[in-house]
């Protein structure tokens, strides 16, 4: 073991993780590697999945749907007492700005993995965080408060004027979040908005934001220290979005020059220096056309896109959370401008062709590209299901490059040999929006999707070239004529070739 | 070792008989000979052909289909059935547009019932919606449509492919 990595004490503490898939097996790899024991809290559905087979231990919270396991705070923290642990991680989604569960995490002497709940209250809380915004200096897109129902939204949206944007209070991720273009779509859309906000954080309060179109959506990473000491790690940009789910995201932006890049991250770290932000949080902007920029909202939590601030920067931020939550304080985090550029692809089981519905089924196998400069967020293995019950993020192929250029190619060729067989996947469309010249000349905007990949999309057909039928005759091959894997063959196994449940480790 | 059969892809039948003996696939695809290709083993798959022009592949079997990784492609092949030749089984998929039917996308809950029987709706307008991974889906009319009947209701469970709503033809 490598003494830097466990300084500061935190080796042999106890540390519950209270998420699932990608972000479940990051967290429980940084804790091996760190030197803490991880307990996986899993729900029925996921027993067996690789974030609970390679955790140090596991404990089931409940049935599959997140309402009674992932989204239940008297599971999870029934499961941290039971367990023992010394802190919970809440990755991201779920509980992870959850003020009820810091705050109960913390009244039961265990960390939580994250700022304070009065935090969560005030930052975590749309509304109020655009006051907090507001008061730190930092310029803020006009709004409403929250909203009592459908007539009361039209109301407010008269006043600040068509087009709005309907949003979850609670919200991150584009769930609950509608646009609203006149006033005749509001009360359907108020619906689905508050149904999808409901059943994503437990919460229906929504508001309303006057829309800035065209606008790219930056985010600048703050990590502090809970006493007034902040650092900022420069911006990520994420303009491509589907439905406001963030799809293909990078570090830095085109759009950013180090002017910007300081200006941003002083309104970022004067907002979570006024709160005394403790641990990771993000502070998203949008940039308008005419280069100003408006503070959107900030997100007390892990991100998703994590991963591309860590390569420009060269930190490991999940080990900082843990670092700092179990008591073994703040991190040395490198200071001046970000070292080449890194892009992430978040890799969905869905299928554009049929507009992106989710693509359930089991994972027939599953082969990540590995090479210097890329990195695979994966939480999953051939033989997993994938079920109803949760997000669709299969996993997360992050490259870095020396320029944006490299980056890019670097990304689409490792996406190229990513295979994933059993449930359709969005590999192909990540493949064509990095090979869409407007993205690669860095021309971004928020509705950069809509404009230049309207309605469904289809790939080019696998339509069984040669090499693909004569793949296929090599393994079924193998079966013999009876079916079963033939005792006589050649080659013991094809890897990738499984017939049955998964292999054992 | 031999294998004889047809796989069917996208409407496409590819007809292959093929030994592997020592390394090295012969045989026919689609009735004509195929070069001489060597067939390896790679760390994430097979590898077919040699040098410059390999190609790696990754097989799985997923159920009735085999799925095979190429040049960043996902194929999906029928298995073909090996003592009888089967005729393609039409109309279990159905091209866009031109259904008697709308299906559910996914497997989930439906949470709205946007129309019943006897309502006529234009081109693109909402159905139903299913909720599945935290997300809705609209189902929408794929043309103009008169609702022959409705077989969902809010708060029911739906699996892909189900019938959700018929129309007048």
């Amino acid at each position: 073991m490598v003494p830097a990595l466990t300084a500061g004490g935190i080796a042999g503490k106890r540390l519950l993780v209270a998420n699932r898939g990608e972000i479940a097996l990051r967290v429980v790899r940084t804790c091996r590697v760190l030197g803490v024991v991880s307990v996986a809290a899993h729900s029925e559905a996921d027993a067996g999945m690789p974030f609970v087979e390679e955790a140090d231990e596991a404990v089931c919270i409940g049935p599959g749907p997140a309402r009674e396991s992932y989204l239940s705070v008297a599971r999870v923290v029934e499961a941290a007492r039971n367990a023992r642990v010394d802190a919970v991680h809440p990755g991201y989604g779920f509980l992870s700005e959850n003020p009820d569960l810091a705050e109960s995490v913390e009244q039961a002497g265990i960390a939580f993995v994250g700022p304070r709940a009065e935090t969560l209250r005030r930052l975590g809380n749309k509304v109020l965080a655009k006051e907090a915004a507001e008061k730190a200096g930092v310029p803020v897109t006009r709004g409403s408060g929250s909203l009592r129902d459908a007539a009361h939204a039209a109301e407010e949206a008269a006043r600040i004027g068509y087009p709005v944007l309907l949003k979850a209070a609670a919200g991150g991720g584009g769930r609950g979040m509608r646009i609203v273009e006149s006033p005749k779509g509001m009360e359907a859309e108020f619906r689905t908005a508050s149904a999808e906000a409901k059943a994503a954080f437990g919460k229906d309060d929504l508001f309303l934001e006057g829309l800035v179109r065209p606008a790219r959506h930056l985010e600048v990473q703050v990590f502090g220290d809970g006493e007034g000491r902040v650092v900022a790690l420069g911006e990520r940009e994420c303009s491509v979005q589907r439905r406001h789910q963030k799809i293909v995201e990078e570090a830095p932006s085109p759009a950013v020059d180090a002017s910007l890049r300081a200006r941003l991250c002083s309104s970022a770290k004067a907002l979570a220096e006024a709160a005394r932000y403790r641990g990771a949080g993000t502070v998203e902007f949008l940039l308008g056309p005419e280069g100003r920029f408006q503070f959107l909202e900030m997100n007390c939590r892990l991100q998703v896109e994590h991963p591309v601030t860590e390569q420009v920067y060269g930190v490991d931020l999940v080990a900082a959370q843990i670092r700092l939550a179990l008591g073994g304080g703040m991190p040395d985090f490198p200071s001046g401008e970000p070292r080449g550029w890194s892009v992430e692809c978040r890799v969905c089981a869905e299928d554009p062709a049929r507009e992106f519905a989710p693509s359930m089924g089991r994972i027939a196998a599953l082969e990540a590209p590995t090479a210097p400069w890329v990195r695979w967020d994966g939480g999953f293995a051939a033989g997993d299901e994938i079920g109803p019950h949760y997000d669709s993020l299969l996993g997360k192929l992050v490259a870095w490059g020396d320029t944006r250029a490299e980056a890019v190619d670097r990304a689409r060729d490792a996406l190229g040999r990513l295979a994933i067989l059993g449930p359709r996947t969005n590999i192909d469309f990540l493949g064509a929006i990095l090979s869409h010249p407007r993205f690669r000349e860095g021309r971004l905007s928020t509705s950069f999707l809509e404009e230049e990949f309207p309605g469904p999309w289809r790939p080019e057909e696998g339509d069984g070239g040669d090499a693909a039928v004569l793949a296929a005759a090599c393994a079924l091959m193998q079966e013999g004529p009876t079916g079963g894997r033939s005792a006589a063959s050649p080659w013991t196994s094809l890897p990738g070739w499984r017939a049955g449940a998964r292999e054992g480790p | 070792m031999t294998f004889t059969g047809t796989f069917r892809s996208g409407g496409r039948e590819r007809r292959v008989s093929v030994t592997l003996k020592d390394g090295v696939l012969r045989g026919t695809l689609d009735g004509k000979a195929i070069p001489d290709t060597p067939v390896s083993r790679s760390a994430e798959g097979i590898l077919l052909g040699a040098g410059r022009d390999a190609v790696r592949a990754v097989v799985a079997r997923d159920g009735g289909r085999v799925l095979v990784h190429v040049g960043g492609r996902v194929h999906e092949f029928e298995i073909p059935d090996r003592t009888k030749q089967r005729r393609a089984s039409p109309g279990r998929r159905h091209q866009p547009g031109d259904e008697a039917f709308a299906i559910s996308p996914m497997t989930g809950t439906v949470v709205q019932v946007a129309v019943k029987a006897g309502d006529a709706v234009p081109a693109g307008a909402p159905l139903l919606v299913v909720e599945a991974m935290k997300m809705q889906f609209v189902v929408r009319a794929p043309r103009p449509v008169v609702v022959k009947a409705v077989h969902a209701a809010a708060g029911k469970p739906v699996d892909i492919g189900a019938v959700l709503v018929e129309f007048e033809t």
